[in-house]
């Protein structure tokens, strides 16, 4: 059953990838890659598929262009979640296009050297001014695309062409808290002290993952999010640190 | 129905005597938060946990929640009990000493204040499962106490530190005479240092080189040294992957990846939740329990299970389980006590 496909009006694709575990490949739903729309259909899964499969879920995990679905093998099947999954078709990968499902998250950004040290590096880079390079990246809205390497660190695409930055050719061992990074495509905060390889711009003072909070993080998976620049009083008033 | 008392005391317990990153507190593993970065976790060999938790009287049944446990990777440590702790130890064959006297596994082991309790170097297995009676007490986290070290999540503290000589290990005291509890030999986790194991194709396998799928099961792949609770890293000749572009996608326990190097990766329960690299399907649950017994230096080889029968298989490991359990429980009762004690 491998490689099943939904129907031609809908082309997800279901794969297996153990005996309880099953992913939905969404590719073919935005032959451009992903974006903003597939996104809505993220967050519609997300919702939806909690409540088709009910207890027999164990674990959902949303990534760019699928979701891999994994189950109890006492309580349900591959076969039985694919059922299910063609019954409830429309209303999981039609979403009402109109109603704006999407939480739109903003996201204070203090943008310096203090607080990213790589900003006239890479603003050298694209031969534009640090608040060019400012503008271009708190204007954009970003969509959450994926969310591992490490708990709470989000993968926020896409940046605006004229400042994809390729990775540090040598990865910091440490990274504050934090620190709001771009590399390739992508801008990402990260949520703790870590090595990491991504340039960075600034720091956002608000502490966005707690393991101890419900939900963990203030967005999901399918969410919009967006960057408003602050200033260095506002940074301090907010906790963050220099 | 009644239970044996407990006396739980936060203050005592096992003090740990020798302990490094890989002596962990383990228990089911925790689900639901992949989608926030967090990996499952949970013991490596569940079965084991699972069986030491029953000797001991604690209640599991073959999935669900599972009391906290020790996990043992390769041997060396000790312990000293600060209060009777009745304990038992599965998994791996690990040398296991009682003030200096040696002592089984896989039967229950009545420790008074002042005991010394010591484990060598496995003599075969990666991984042996300490639990005691009443459980170990940790803060949970998303449901688990799980620890998962690069996350710093889990343990003992909750933030997932490194189990060293000084930690106290909260459990309850055992008021009562050793029970006597015990599984035969036929029951023990048995090692062998080849073993073939079944893999379920899927994933990414359309894409590969079917030259990659044919070699995956002709040759013999070496455990490397650099295994460990993410992944089993497999030595060997490299098998011929291209370059593929690939969105990174949710990855599940026992999934085969194939970076390009080409010498395959099976994830274990400590797994990245997320990854690019293709995959040629996955192992079973019941097959990543094997291999993560399995020691640097062995060998083992795959062979291509058809996805029905991988779950008959899965399903016919857990009912085997649930009769080791039952097995044990009835034990318990006949042993003079109505009740499995509960945490």
């Amino acid at each position: 059953m491998h490689l099943q496909l939904l129907s031609a009006e809908i082309p997800v694709r279901l794969r297996i990838h153990s005996e309880q575990a099953l992913l939905l490949d969404l590719t073919a739903l935005a032959p451009q890659g992903p974006g903003p729309e597939l996104m809505q259909v993220m967050h519609s899964l997300r919702t939806h598929l909690p409540l088709l499969l009910g207890d027999a879920l164990l674990e959902l995990v949303p990534s760019y262009t699928s979701v891999l679905i994994i189950f109890d093998v006492l309580k349900t099947d591959h076969g039985e979640i694919w059922q299910k999954i063609i019954s409830a078709q429309t209303q999981l990968f039609r979403p009402a296009s109109h109603t704006n499902a999407n939480k739109i998250i903003e996201l204070p950004c203090y943008y310096s050297i203090e607080s990213g040290p790589d900003l006239a590096t890479v603003a050298a880079l694209h031969q534009m001014t640090i608040s060019e390079l400012i503008k271009l990246h708190s204007q954009q809205s970003y969509q959450v695309y994926a969310i591992g390497f490490a708990p709470g660190f989000a993968y926020l695409g896409f940046t605006d062409p004229r400042i994809n930055t390729p990775r540090l050719a040598n990865p910091r061992a440490t990274v504050a808290a934090g620190s709001v990074a771009i590399a390739d495509r992508q801008t990402a905060v990260y949520p703790a002290a870590s090595p990491g390889g991504w340039h960075l711009l600034g720091n956002c003072p608000t502490p966005l993952f707690d393991l101890h909070a419900d939900p963990m993080l203030p967005f999901a998976v399918g969410d919009t999010v967006r960057f408003v620049p602050i200033e260095l009083p506002e940074y301090l008033k907010l906790g963050g640190q220099l | 129905m009644s239970t044996p008392s407990l006396e739980t005391s936060k203050q005592t317990g096992l003090l740990v005597l020798q302990g490094h990153s890989g002596l962990q507190l383990q228990d089911a593993g925790r689900f639901g938060a992949a989608a926030a970065g967090l990996t499952q976790g949970g013991a490596v060999d569940l079965t084991s946990a699972r069986l030491a938790n029953a000797l001991v009287g604690n209640h599991n049944t073959v999935t669900g929640a599972c009391p906290a446990v020790l996990e043992i990777t390769l041997g060396a440590v000790a312990f000293r009990a600060e209060q009777p702790v009745l304990l038992a130890l599965t998994g791996a064959a690990m040398p296991l000493l009682l003030n200096s006297q040696p002592v089984s596994r896989y039967r229950t082991l009545l420790l008074q204040p002042r005991d010394l309790l010591e484990i060598g170097y496995s003599r075969a297995g990666a991984r042996a499962y300490l639990a005691v009676a009443g459980g170990f007490a940790a803060p949970a986290i998303c449901g688990s106490v799980a620890t998962v070290l690069r996350e710093k999540v889990g343990g003992p503290d909750g933030q997932g530190q490194v189990i060293n000589a000084g930690t106290l290990l909260s459990c309850a005291a055992w008021l009562h005479a050793d029970p006597q509890i015990s599984l035969s030999y036929h029951q023990h986790y048995r090692h062998h240092s080849i073993r073939a194991l079944p893999m379920i194709a899927g994933a990414q396998i359309e894409d590969l080189d079917p030259q990659v799928t044919q070699l995956l099961t002709q040759r013999l792949f070496r455990i490397t040294a650099r295994s460990d609770r993410m992944g089993m890293q497999l030595g060997g000749e490299p098998l011929p992957v291209k370059a593929q572009q690939l969105y990174s996608e949710g990855i599940c326990l026992g999934a085969m990846q194939l970076p390009p190097n080409g010498l395959p990766i099976v994830m274990l329960n400590d797994h990245q939740t997320i990854g690019g690299y293709p995959k040629t399907g996955a192992l079973t649950r019941g097959g990543c329990e094997l291999l993560g017994q399995m020691m640097s230096g062995n060998f083992v080889r795959f062979y291509w299970l058809e996805l029905q029968a991988a779950v008959q298989l899965e399903r016919q490991r857990l009912d085997v389980l649930q009769q080791q359990l039952d097995l044990v429980a009835q034990q318990w009762l006949q042993a003079g006590f109505r009740g499995e004690t509960d945490v």
